[in-house]
């Protein structure tokens, strides 16, 4: 599965554009979003796998989108919202994992490397 | 439209590929998406980056067993546009397969063996083999348009063994093959193969991976005016705190060091309307009358569980449906099992359907998509469950004839199918209870909440309700009224909940309202 998805950027006015995958421009107080593809009938979601540098940025919540069918099993995605409080660069660190597994080695992970400008 | 989609379009918009090779015979040929990297790859157990892989590359922790593969690149930096050399070295004999999984493709190309070495693999110790080769017909060009490239390797000292021949693609006239697995299955189905190889096999794996300076764009940036709703954030502690405050008897295991939001919480793992009642109850009316398990409510015990009766336990084991959404299939194989050990009268009768065969063969590559019990009955009613040792349990997508002997899926060996003689369903919880006690098991359907999967023990009640997420199937194998609580198994391992099992409180999380209770038969186990 695709687990990295797209990364969204909120701000007033619905603008599309691309970037590369793992580097992610914004502006100092914007909210921005990574979604990532999830499914939690197998008892994996991801997880912060690395504190933030909240001086750069902060989470804002987390959410599962539901899937678009009615099959049991079928895979989402999850949401994770950020805010980018403070200008400089950061990363993102995150893993695919099931919590009762401590000691397992993340099924995936994901790092993003924020620019706050 | 979909994330995927867009995507998808996305990247068809990029146009080029990332390395080409041209062959005089044939004329320039494209390979869609392979790229490289510039640094080395001992046996790296690099965690993979996205979409190209699924974990961490396999490594052969054992000294005496483990073949060293280095791969090493002649490029310093890699930039769009540059042609790319690699070497691959071992520290003994052996054969030797190298890999480019492609995220946009979605394909794994095979670099060698290819036509130019006779498609043979075989590598002596200290003998690097160079890809390109010198005077090759085969050149590797870097398109820049991932930031990141990955290069696998993967070595056994036994031929056509870990990977081999099987797993190419028949593609006459190409000096290039393509593996018969998908990029995003690859690196699950090398772990799932490391496991099962002899002892006496030799094996080892490595990566290359680099990032591509000045690569474009392959992602996607949306932009909305969504609102956060910066609710407050909470621990698994705080969750066992708001567990006892909603007076609830289950408690959160330790978990993870992640926090969720109570957004999360309230929706990671929420409730999907698995079947419409409309849509479902006619369905059942109409399929073979089954609007009911049709069973006496008259009397019952107040508690049953199949994992004790009068001593005997009637269950079989839990399985673990790893990342694979194949709960239903999961599900479907625990129900029929325990109905034919109870149906034979012989408990613990060690036997194992396989649920690979039912989801790959009866549903197809649908480890994103789900799938719905009742079409799973329908194929265990109509096709049959082979055996687990005939089509062992793997959770990756694949088709039906790459999962097990294909004289098995074809029916055509000694293998027989067993099927059942039908299934019957009802949303009645009475009837469901006097199924459980009077036949056997159920399976159903239930809303996975995100606190769910930080169950340890205890009678399950969620936390949270609200915004719907993905639905589960599950097996229920016992009540208790007294305790006002179903008995169920879970396909998520033995290390989750009681052993794998679990409690959870009437009337929630959609059992028996959004999805029936679904009850098998063999040939005289129910009326």
């Amino acid at each position: 599965m695709n687990r990295l998805a797209i990364v969204v950027l909120l701000v007033c006015f619905p603008i599309t554009f691309t970037v590369a995958q793992s580097r992610i421009e914004v502006v100092t107080d914007k909210i921005f979003t990574l979604t990532l593809e999830s499914n939690p009938s197998t008892g994996y979601q991801w997880e912060l796998s690395q504190p933030l540098d909240e001086t750069k940025v902060k989470l804002v919540d987390s959410f599962d989108r539901e899937p678009h069918t009615d099959r049991a099993g079928a895979a989402g995605v999850e949401l994770w919202l950020f805010r980018a409080v403070g200008s400089g660069e950061t990363t993102i660190s995150m893993r695919y994992v099931r919590p009762w597994e401590k000691d397992a080695v993340p099924a995936e992970t994901a790092s993003f490397s924020v620019i706050i400008r | 439209m979909s994330s995927k989609r867009i995507f998808g379009i996305l990247l068809s918009l990029l146009g080029a590929c990332a390395i080409w090779w041209t062959n005089p015979d044939v004329g320039a040929q494209s390979i869609e998406g392979a790229r490289f990297a510039k640094d080395q790859g001992e046996n790296s157990s690099l965690a993979s980056k996205g979409p190209l892989g699924e974990g961490s590359l396999v490594t052969n922790r054992n000294p005496r067993t483990n073949i060293k593969v280095f791969l090493r690149t002649d490029n310093s930096s890699v930039k769009p546009g540059d042609e790319l050399h690699f070497t691959a070295e071992t520290d003994r004999d052996c054969y030797l397969t190298l890999l480019y999984p492609s995220s946009e493709s979605n394909k794994v190309t095979v670099l060698w063996p290819n036509q130019e070495s006779g498609w043979n693999n075989r590598v002596r110790r200290g003998k690097p083999i160079r890809i390109p080769e010198p005077g090759s017909s085969i050149h590797l060009k870097v398109d820049g348009r991932s930031p990141y490239e990955r290069i696998v390797a993967v070595a056994a000292s036994e031929p056509d063994c870990f990977l081999g021949r099987r797993d190419y693609l028949e593609e006459p006239g190409r000096p290039i093959r393509t593996l018969a697995l998908q990029s995003s299955e690859l690196l699950e189905e090398l772990r799932y193969r490391a496991e099962r190889l002899a002892d006496n096999v030799d094996w080892g794996t490595s990566q290359l991976t680099v990032d591509v300076v000045g690569a474009k764009t392959s992602r996607e940036l949306f932009v909305s005016n969504l609102s956060p709703k910066g609710e407050t954030l909470l621990t698994v502690k705080s969750l066992n705190a708001l567990i006892a405050k909603k007076g609830y008897n289950w408690t959160a295991g330790a978990t993870s060091v992640s926090e969720v939001s109570d957004q999360e919480l309230r929706t990671l793992c929420g409730a999907r309307e698995l079947l419409d009642k409309d849509v479902l109850l006619p369905h059942l009316i109409t399929k073979d009358e089954r609007v009911a398990l049709d069973v006496a409510q008259a009397t019952r015990p107040t508690k049953w569980d199949w994992r004790d009766v009068n001593g005997q336990d009637w269950s079989t084991p839990i399985r673990d449906q790893v990342r694979c959404g194949s709960c239903v299939a999961m599900s479907v194989v625990a129900v029929v099992e325990m109905q034919h050990q109870i149906f034979q009268k012989k408990a613990h009768s060690g036997i194992q359907f396989s649920p690979g065969q039912l989801f790959s063969c009866g549903c197809g590559r649908c480890c994103d998509k789900g799938w719905n019990i009742y079409k799973a009955l329908d194929f265990v009613e109509y096709e049959g469950l082979l055996l687990e040792s005939d089509y062992p349990w793997r959770p990756i997508d694949q088709d039906c004839a790459a999962g097990g002997c294909p004289a098995s899926t074809s029916g055509q060996s000694g293998s027989s199918k067993t099927k059942i003689l039908k299934w019957r369903a009802t949303k009645n919880a009475e009837q469901a209870k006097t199924w459980l006690s009077k036949y056997g098991p159920l399976a159903t359907s239930m809303l996975v909440f995100p606190d769910f999967l930080n169950y340890k023990q205890g009678v399950y009640n969620p936390t949270t309700t609200g915004e719907k997420g993905g639905g589960h199937a599950i097996t229920i194998v016992g009540y208790d009224d007294e305790g006002k609580f179903w008995i169920c198994g879970n396909s998520w391992g033995t290390g989750w909940g009681e052993n794998g099992w679990f409690k959870i409180a009437y009337d929630q999380c959609g059992i028996g309202s959004r999805d029936a209770f679904y009850g098998v038969e063999f040939a005289t186990s129910a009326k």
